[in-house]
C-alpha cells in the first residue's frame, strides 16, 4: 500500500454516479436553506455566505474528492458530506455541530466495523 | 449601485470568504496537485488560523487596525474574514508557489496590502501604525506558512516541520479552541488567561505544563527518529519506539484530551470540558482505528512487535527497549570520570542490553549512544539523555528533558563550559 498518501495527481471524480448523487445533497440543502431565509437582505449576505454557502461548498468539493482507500474512510467522507449539508440549517448550533465531529467519525468506524467487506475496497 | 454601510460591510465580508474559496477551488481543479502538495496547502491553512488570531490580538493591543461587524466575530475578528484570509494565505499562496518564489509572493502581498488596506472601509479601519502590523502579518503568518508548506511538499527538514507543528498545535490547544469555546458560551478569554489564584489552579497549570512537555518531546521524537510529523498525511517513515513512545503508543492523543481537560478545569468551563470529551472520543475510536488500519498495514512487522510490548492507552512504568544499545565513552577526561563514578550505580536500574565501549574522542563527542535498529544515534549530552531513557519513567522523563528541543543544545554548551572549568582546575591541556 502507499503510505500515507499516493503519488497520483488529485483529480475530481466528476463522472462517478455516486459522487454526483452525493454532491446533489448539499446543492439541494443550500437552496432549501436560502429559501428558508427569503426574502434575503443584502445586509445579511455575509451570514448566508458563512453559514450556508461555506458548508455547502465544502460538502460539494468533498463529494467529488478522490475515493478514500478504506471503507471506513469512504463512510466518513459520505457522512461528512451529509453532515455539512445538514449544517446549512444549523444556525447558531453550527459550532456545536463542529465540536461533535468526532461522534461522526466514531459512527464511521462502527459502520466500517459492522460492514467491513462491502464493495471492492480493502479492509 | 448605491449600498448603505451595512450592506457594503456584508458584501465585503462575503467576498473575503467566498473569493479566496473560489480561487482555491479553481487552482485545485486547474493545477491537479499531487497529494503531498495538497497536504502542504492544508498545513499552510492550518498554520494561518492560530497565527491570524495571534495577529488579531496584537493588532488590537497595538491598535494597528480594527474590523467592523457585530455578528459572527471572534476576538474582534470577523469569522468569515478569518477563514477567507487563511485560505488566501494558505492554499492559494501555496499553489502560487509553483510559479513564484516565496519572497515574491510575500512582496506581492505587501504591495497588495499597501494598495488595498486603506481602501477597505467600512470593513477595516487602519490606524497610523498599521504598516508595522502588516510587517508582523508577513513575518508571523504568510512567510512561515509558505516555508513550512514548501518543506512539507518537498519532504525536507522534518525537525523544522515538527517545530511548526508544535507551535501550530499549541496555537490550537491554547488559543483557537479555548477562544471559540469560551466565546460561544459568552465568556471572555481572560477567564483562561489569568494568573492562578488557588491550589486547584496551580495543580491544573502544573499538569498542563507537564502534558505540554511530554507532547513536545513526542513530536520531537517523531521528527528526529521518524523523519516525519504528527499530521497523519505527513507521518514518520518508521514506527517510532523511543522517547515517550517507549512507554505508551499514543502519547499525543492522550495528552491532547487531558490538556483540554486541564484547560476546562482552569477556566471552569463546561464548553471546554465538552471539547475535551470529544477529543477523548476522537482519540479512543478514530485514532485507534487509524493506527490499526494504516500504520499496522504499512509497517506490519515493526508495528506488531512494538504493540506487543507497549500499550495504546496505559503508560508503562518501564520503557520498552528493543535491540542492543551501543554506548561509546572516551577513555579519559571529565565524562569518563563521571561515568566511572555513576555507571555502576545506574546500570542495575536500566532496561535492555547496553554494550559499553571505550573509544578515543574524535569520532564522537565524549559520549555516544547508538541503537542502529531504531535509527537512533546521539552524542554528548543527548546521549546521556538516551541512556537515562532505559530507566523507569521518572528518570526516563529526565532523559526526555535533557534531549528537549533547544534545551538539549543549551545543556550541551553548559557541559562544554563545565568541562573547560574542570580542565583548568585539574590542569589538563
Amino acid at each position: 500500500m502507499q503510505y500515507p498518501v499516493g503519488s497520483m495527481p488529485l483529480k475530481p471524480t466528476w463522472s462517478s454516479r455516486r459522487a454526483q448523487m452525493l454532491a446533489a445533497v448539499p446543492i439541494v440543502a443550500m437552496l432549501g436553506a436560502i429559501a428558508l431565509r427569503l426574502p434575503l437582505q443584502l445586509s445579511a449576505i455575509d451570514d448566508v455566505a458563512l453559514r450556508v454557502a461555506l458548508p455547502a461548498s465544502l460538502a460539494f468539493v468533498l463529494a467529488f474528492a478522490p475515493a478514500p482507500s478504506t471503507r471506513t474512510g469512504a463512510i466518513a467522507r459520505d457522512l461528512t458530506v451529509l453532515a455539512l449539508s445538514a449544517a446549512v440549517f444549523g444556525g447558531d448550533g453550527q459550532p456545536v455541530m463542529l465540536a461533535c465531529y468526532p461522534l461522526l467519525l466514531m459512527t464511521s468506524v462502527l459502520l466500517g466495523w459492522l460492514w467491513p467487506h462491502t464493495g471492492a475496497r480493502r479492509e | 449601485m448605491n449600498f448603505d454601510a451595512n450592506e457594503l460591510l456584508a458584501l465585503q465580508r462575503a467576498g473575503f470568504l467566498l473569493g479566496p474559496g473560489a480561487v482555491a477551488a479553481a487552482l485545485l481543479l486547474v493545477l491537479k496537485p499531487r497529494p503531498r502538495e495538497a497536504v502542504a496547502a492544508m498545513v499552510a491553512f492550518l498554520w494561518q488560523l492560530p497565527a491570524l488570531l495571534v495577529l488579531q490580538l496584537l493588532a488590537t493591543h497595538f491598535q494597528w487596525w480594527s474590523f467592523a461587524g457585530e455578528r459572527n466575530m471572534l476576538l474582534g475578528l470577523p469569522i468569515d474574514v478569518w477563514i477567507g484570509w487563511a485560505i488566501w494565505w494558505g492554499p492559494v499562496a501555496v499553489f502560487a508557489n509553483r510559479f513564484l518564489p516565496i519572497y515574491a509572493i510575500v512582496a506581492l502581498s505587501v504591495v497588495l496590502d499597501l494598495i488595498a488596506m486603506p481602501r477597505l472601509q467600512p470593513l477595516v479601519t487602519v490606524e497610523a501604525s498599521w504598516l508595522i502590523g502588516d510587517a508582523a502579518a508577513m513575518g508571523l503568518c504568510l512567510a512561515p506558512a509558505l516555508w513550512v508548506a514548501q518543506l512539507t511538499r518537498d519532504d525536507r527538514l522534518p525537525k523544522r516541520r515538527a517545530m511548526f507543528h508544535v507551535l501550530g498545535w499549541g496555537g490550537y490547544m491554547t488559543l483557537v479552541i479555548p477562544a471559540c469555546a469560551l466565546s460561544w458560551s459568552g465568556r471572555p478569554l481572560t477567564d483562561l488567561y489569568r494568573l492562578p489564584v488557588s491550589a486547584l489552579d496551580w495543580a491544573a497549570l502544573s499538569a498542563g505544563l507537564l502534558l505540554l512537555f511530554v507532547g513536545v518531546a513526542a513530536t520531537a521524537e517523531f521528527a528526529r527518529v521518524g523523519q516525519g510529523t504528527p499530521i497523519p498525511f505527513d507521518p514518520p517513515k518508521r514506527v517510532v519506539v523511543s522517547g515517550p513512545y517507549s512507554v505508551v503508543a499514543n502519547p499525543m492523543q492522550i495528552i491532547s484530551a487531558f490538556f483540554m481537560a486541564t484547560l476546562a478545569l482552569y477556566a471552569a468551563s463546561w464548553s471546554l470540558a465538552f471539547v475535551a470529551a470529544m477529543f477523548a472520543i476522537f482519540d479512543a475510536v478514530y485514532a485507534t482505528w487509524y493506527n490499526r488500519e494504516h500504520i499496522a498495514l504499512a509497517m506490519p512487522e515493526a508495528w506488531s512487535s512494538y504493540r506487543r510490548d507497549v500499550p495504546e492507552w496505559r503508560v508503562n512504568w518501564s520503557p520498552r527497549v528493543a535491540g542492543d544499545a551501543h554506548v561509546s565513552i572516551s577513555p579519559d577526561g571529565p565524562a569518563r570520570w563521571i561515568w566511572d563514578r555513576y555507571w555502576p550505580r545506574l546500570e542495575p536500574y536500566l532496561k535492555g542490553r547496553i554494550i559499553v565501549e571505550s573509544e578515543p574522542r574524535g569520532r564522537f563527542l565524549r559520549l555516544g549512544y547508538r541503537r542502529p535498529g531504531e535509527a537512533i544515534d546521539d552524542t554528548g549530552i543527548k546521549a546521556l539523555g538516551r541512556i537515562l531513557e532505559h530507566a523507569p519513567l521518572p528518570v526516563a522523563m529526565l532523559g526526555w528533558m535533557i534531549r528537549f528541543p533547544y534545551l538539549g543544545g543549551a545543556l550541551q554548551r553548559l557541559s562544554w563550559l563545565w568541562i573547560s572549568v574542570w580542565r583548568r582546575a585539574n590542569d589538563v591541556a
